[in-house]
């Protein structure tokens, strides 16, 4: 805690954090919602970024199937909200339970892979729930869930605000719940051991590490907070379909993608990478790519040369770049 | 009375149609320093590699403080108070020459301040205190051999397996690893040695074991084993 409160000190950190909190209520003032649903999809992908490199950055170990963690906190949120008329208020953390479950019962087979064949497994996964979730009539197979209008009265409970800027705050909130809890997992003894485990799983062994158990619980703890930003995306669009929050593209490779751009080896890394990428996503697929309608999957052309440049000239991501330069010493 | 603290009973351990181990049996006792050689694909490393749990045997068992850890995980067997180091480096390499420390000394100290202290206390023993803040990958051979000795001795094992932690090492540098084991001996803790360096082994071990293609074929103080005609044979070819 003494450590957060030194983070907390760091004139830096302070400036983001007033910025993030003061910005949605600026664009809402000069009427800029496009600016603030870019701020809200940065956050989203930053906790889910974050979370990711739990498993990528301090485990090694490299997932391409957030989707399936994300998606599964989104059609949670859904399904108690419509189903048994829970408050996405608390649909959001059991949206993170849910995943944590499903991060912890697919650990037992995923868990047994490593290096590119664990990649290619959580690919499938995430395939797999996609298809699975188009089929599954209780979810609405490939129509999806929605959430019903609700009049003013119901709004707060069901969540209903007009505009991004209240989500934004939501978001804020989860990111800040995350930030806390993950500073402090990684700054203990299971940190130590996460990157032991990274660098070199028999030595880890050898160490004492029971590396079956602290692999799995890097993965649980990375789908608890991926399922909290499908939890976001659900009480913010009020609409999810497989195809949407299962996608292999938009979801698992841009949460990756964010992470790495941002630099894996570090805390912040994969936030900062959010807020880089997202907005430019955002800004080809909204400016760009409704200018050439008929260019089909331009927006994965652009992720590609973003990917293309950054591993060129920033390998170890922006705040891995800033490091070696000496810019920033921890973080 | 001295308590056997180690025992390899009649372990037999195959690769394909190769036989690493074929039915070895010794016993370590509390304390001891026992030295284990052998030319090279003797069995030496494997028989490390099964004593640490890396390697399940077909055959035979080892009992450790009498609990008998045949076929348990690496950390559970780490846990119980063995021990290792790697004959080819194994630093983690992105972590600081600490924190590679401080990783082995968190076993048995879950806070992390008081598992750092610990740690410094470990580097300062194997003379690596001024190299803490360095990446691991960033030293030399040397030092990564003596990083190896720091980070299992930090677990605080009552047995220590040293895998050629001389080899590449200066005659000078030899003689002050030994000197540095030989402190760690005084403190209690028992150690085998798998070594080439005939000049480490010899002044380090009171007794010493020897493999010849898996197979226990001589057993003795550094003396005895030096004149052994087997041994000799073993490693020069027949002599007339």
């Amino acid at each position: 805690m003494r450590e957060l409160m030194r983070y907390a000190r760091n004139p830096v950190v302070v400036l983001v954090s007033v910025l993030l909190l003061a910005l949605p209520a600026l664009f809402s003032m000069t009427g800029q919602p496009f600016y603030a649903n870019m701020l809200f999809l940065s956050l989203m992908y930053g906790v889910a970024a974050l979370a990711w490199n739990l498993m990528q950055g301090y485990t090694g170990m490299f997932s391409l199937g957030h989707a399936a963690f994300f998606g599964v906190g989104a059609y949670t949120v859904m399904v108690a909200m419509l189903y048994y008329n829970v408050s996405p208020w608390i649909g959001i953390w059991l949206a993170g339970v849910m995943a944590a479950v499903v991060g912890f019962l697919l650990g037992f087979p995923l868990l047994r892979l490593r290096s590119h064949w664990f990649t290619l497994a959580t690919i499938a996964v995430g395939e797999i729930f996609k298809l699975a979730f188009a089929h599954w009539s209780y979810v609405g197979a490939a129509r999806g869930l929605q959430a019903p209008i609700v009049g003013p009265s119901k709004a707060l409970y069901y969540m209903q605000f007009t505009g991004p800027f209240v989500y934004v705050y939501v978001a804020l909130l989860v990111l800040l719940v995350e930030l806390v809890v993950l500073y402090r997992v990684v700054n203990s003894r299971t940190g130590y051991y996460l990157q032991t485990i990274r660098e070199d799983e028999i030595v880890a062994k050898t160490l004492g590490i029971d590396t079956f158990r602290y692999r799995m619980l890097s993965l649980v703890i990375s789908s608890f907070f991926t399922g909290l930003a499908g939890a976001l995306y659900a009480v913010r669009f009020h609409y999810v379909d497989p195809f949407a929050v299962f996608d292999l593209i938009t979801i698992s490779t841009y949460i990756a993608v964010a992470g790495i751009i941002g630099g894996i080896y570090s805390f912040i890394g994969p936030l900062v990478g959010a807020f880089i990428f997202v907005p430019a996503a955002e800004y080809v697929r909204v400016k760009i790519v409704s200018a050439f309608p008929r260019v089909f999957g331009l927006h994965v052309v652009v992720v590609g040369v973003i990917l293309l440049l950054i591993s060129l000239f920033l390998p170890e991501g922006v705040m891995g770049y800033l490091k070696r330069k000496g810019y920033i010493k921890t973080g | 009375m001295v308590e056997t603290l180690l025992r390899v009973e009649n372990v037999t351990k195959r690769f394909g149609g190769l036989v690493a181990l074929d039915n070895v049996s010794l016993e370590v006792l509390r304390g001891e320093r026992l030295g284990l050689i052998g030319p090279n694909g003797a069995g030496k490393t494997t028989l490390f590699n099964v004593i640490s749990g890396i390697y399940k045997p077909e055959k035979g068992r080892i009992v450790f403080k009498d609990v008998d850890i045949t076929g348990w995980p690496p950390h559970k067997i780490t846990r119980l108070g063995i021990a290792r180091t790697f004959q080819i480096v194994r630093p983690l390499s992105n972590l600081t020459v600490l924190d590679n420390v401080v990783v082995g000394a968190l076993l048995r100290e879950p806070d992390i301040g008081r598992a750092r202290e610990k740690a410094l206390e470990v580097l300062e023993t194997v003379g690596l205190y001024e190299k803490r803040n360095m990446l691991a990958k960033d030293l030399n051979l040397v030092e990564k051999k003596r990083l190896e000795v720091a980070r299992a001795l930090a677990t605080r094992p009552e047995l220590l397996l040293l895998d050629e932690v001389a080899a590449g090492l200066r005659p000078r540098e030899v003689d002050e690893l030994v000197e540095t084991l030989m402190e760690l001996s005084r403190k209690g803790i028992t150690m085998i040695m798998v070594e080439h360096v005939m000049r480490a082994v010899m002044n380090f071990a009171e007794r010493i074991v020897v493999l010849h293609f898996g197979r226990k074929i001589a057993e003795g103080t550094p003396k005895e084993v030096a004149n052994n005609p087997q041994v000799i044979e073993a490693y020069l070819g027949p002599q007339d």
